[in-house]
């Protein structure tokens, strides 16, 4: 069998965990994050392998779980007078953060920071990733124009290695090998940007308006292999965005920044109960039919009228069929993203 | 030994690919290396052509046809490398300089993980690398077709000389767009300094000619002068560069 090791290095706390093992390769390695399995099960699968080694992988996938993704300490960052950042005290090990906010809130800010092109007046900023591990794709990527789709792709193999996903760039995005990037339409230019995460293996990708310019089929498609690709390497991803649900496909909390402050930190864990909104003819009969079942509900104003807020709940259904049998109506019935539930008032229909 | 040759030139391949493939990207584009190599060599073969010839014999010493050649025609070959070769390559690379870095190129390479300093001096080493290919061949035919033997210490002198006067306006350049990014107004304030250097400053002054144009210094003594201060001017604009370049902030 061939062998396989890893090596892991936290430069800060100059701590050092060396996984050395003949037996057990990657993809093992995220079955075991994923699915929690003990030594026993793991055996079955590949018979010479020691519980020595089994706890050595452990120990490597919990290093790698709690290893710091990013510490900003008192970060303050001014332009012209305007403050992008001020005095930003955040550090994180989670796998995802995404950075929410309106424009200038300071999220492109907060990456060039974390990427280094730019200084904080004061503070400090922590992020130790190798340029080989690292993927980024900013707001508006500057490739270079000159080069053509090809020569893009010949270099990004020599920089990262073969892209490691059975799938025809060429023919899925809709580009021509021997096009010039600075003559690509905005929408494949933008994919183009996009293709580093394919190549190699990425420990870390950074993303700022990833679908910008891509229509819904591209941006749908394009969103569902880098889904596929964060799984398959467990990378960890920092994304800015406007859109909800790309922030949301990512991320495991969510930093919501406005005008260089950090508003909150919101968690987008599973635990989360996932609610409904409903919209109905009859306000006063359907909020009688949801007492009358127990449902717990909110009852919100919206620029579009009423709005019931209620937690998944399989009464909930028997209370539509009832109101239902009255001849009244049901406007819409809508699963309330985390997201949005959590900003409350700031993000409303 | 050829195993050590050979993880040697797969270490150095390895080493630096992101700078590198930044610096193919940002600063090799429109067959500059072809025209940094083929400019200094025309250059040679037109400057003789126009030059008026004297014909150096096997009689003459070394010394008489080193300077009947310095005076005819490598002056004027050493003129048309500064105008042709040094400071149109530095204005190149300084427009190309500042563009990268206003227009976001410069900072997606950084921003993707290419180091800023290393970018930098892969930049002059690309630059002065084949510059120097030009001058050298440049060298050869000037002095071939001129029937001067160049295996002497002076020519080997001049040439140093030329090359690390290339590096110094190159650095000029660079530190010059690092201070002022403007891409109309630091050209011309360059080509401003060139200018004021090759009809003015040049022949009034001679510690000025030892540290910016140590090739037009006549005799061997004042050659190597011209090389060490030329090259120490060169390692003090290279730290200044780097300590500003690091400095600056990028746009993505």
């Amino acid at each position: 069998m061939k062998g396989f090791s890893y090596l892991v290095e936290d430069e800060k706390d100059s701590k050092q965990l060396v996984l050395k093992t003949s037996k057990i390769p990657v993809s093992l390695i995220i079955d075991l994050i994923k699915k929690d399995k003990t030594f026993h099960q793991i055996k079955e699968q590949y018979s010479s392998l020691t519980e020595v080694e089994f706890q050595e992988t452990l120990d490597f996938i919990k290093f790698e779980n709690e290893r710091l993704l990013f510490a900003f300490d008192s970060v303050q960052k001014t332009y012209r007078n305007v403050v992008a950042l001020k005095k930003l005290t955040y550090k994180t090990s989670a796998r995802s953060i995404g950075l929410f906010g309106r424009n200038g809130s300071g999220k492109s800010t907060l990456i060039k920071l974390l990427l280094g092109l730019i200084k904080p007046e004061s503070g400090s900023v922590t992020f130790n990733y190798s340029t080989q591990d690292l993927r980024v794709v900013p707001d508006f990527p500057k490739l270079p124009s000159h080069y053509s789709v090809n020569k893009w792709m010949e270099t990004l193999e020599n920089l990262y290695g073969l892209p490691d996903i059975n799938v025809d760039f060429e023919g899925l995005f809709d580009l021509k090998g021997d096009e010039l990037l600075g003559e690509l339409s905005a929408g494949r230019y933008r994919v183009a940007a996009l293709l580093p995460i394919f190549y190699g293996k990425p420990k870390i990708i950074i993303l700022d308006e990833p679908t910008t310019f891509l229509d819904a089929v591209m941006k749908d498609l394009v969103l569902t292999l880098i889904k596929r690709q964060v799984e398959k390497y467990q990378s960890k991803v920092i994304i800015a965005s406007h859109q909800i649900d790309e922030i949301n496909l990512f991320s495991d909390a969510v930093l919501l920044l406005d005008d260089g402050l950090l508003l909150a930190e919101i968690p987008m864990t599973d635990d989360i109960e996932t609610k409904y909104s409903i919209r109905v003819s009859d306000t006063m009969e359907f909020e009688g039919v949801l007492k009358k079942n127990k449902i717990k509900y909110e009852l919100k104003e919206t620029r579009f009228g009423f709005m019931f807020v209620t937690p998944l709940n399989t009464k909930l259904w028997t209370a539509t069929r009832q109101y239902l049998s009255n001849e009244k109506m049901i406007y819409s019935i809508k699963k309330i993203d985390k997201l949005q539930e959590k900003l409350g008032g700031i993000i409303t229909e | 030994m050829f195993t050590g040759l050979h993880n040697y030139i797969q270490n150095y391949s390895e080493s630096d690919k992101f700078e590198k493939e930044a610096v193919k990207a940002l600063f090799f584009k429109s067959y500059l290396k072809e025209i940094l190599i083929l400019v200094p060599m025309s250059l040679g073969f037109l400057f003789f052509l126009f030059t008026s010839s004297d014909t150096y014999t096997s009689g003459t010493s070394i010394v008489t046809q080193f300077e009947l050649m310095r005076s005819r025609l490598i002056f004027s070959f050493l003129e048309g490398v500064f105008v042709g070769i040094t400071v149109i390559i530095a204005m190149v690379q300084l427009i190309r300089w500042i563009s990268s870095q206003s227009d976001g190129s410069f900072g997606y390479w950084v921003g993707i993980g290419a180091k800023r300093e290393k970018i930098l001096r892969h930049t002059l080493i690309s630059t002065i690398y084949f510059s120097t290919l030009g001058v050298i061949i440049g060298f050869i035919l000037v002095f071939s077709i001129g029937g001067i033997s160049f295996g002497s210490i002076e020519i080997l002198a001049l040439l140093i000389a030329t090359v690390s006067n290339i590096i110094t306006w190159l650095l000029i350049g660079l530190i010059l767009s690092q201070f002022i990014q403007n891409q109309v107004l630091t050209p011309i304030l360059f080509l401003f300094l060139a200018a004021t250097n090759l009809y003015a400053l040049r022949p009034l002054s001679e510690v000025y000619r030892y540290f910016l144009a140590p090739q037009f210094n006549t005799t061997i003594n004042s050659l190597m002068v011209g090389i060490l201060l030329s090259l120490l001017l060169n390692i003090l604009l290279f730290m200044s560069t780097l300590w500003v370049h690091k400095r600056s902030e990028l746009v993505l």
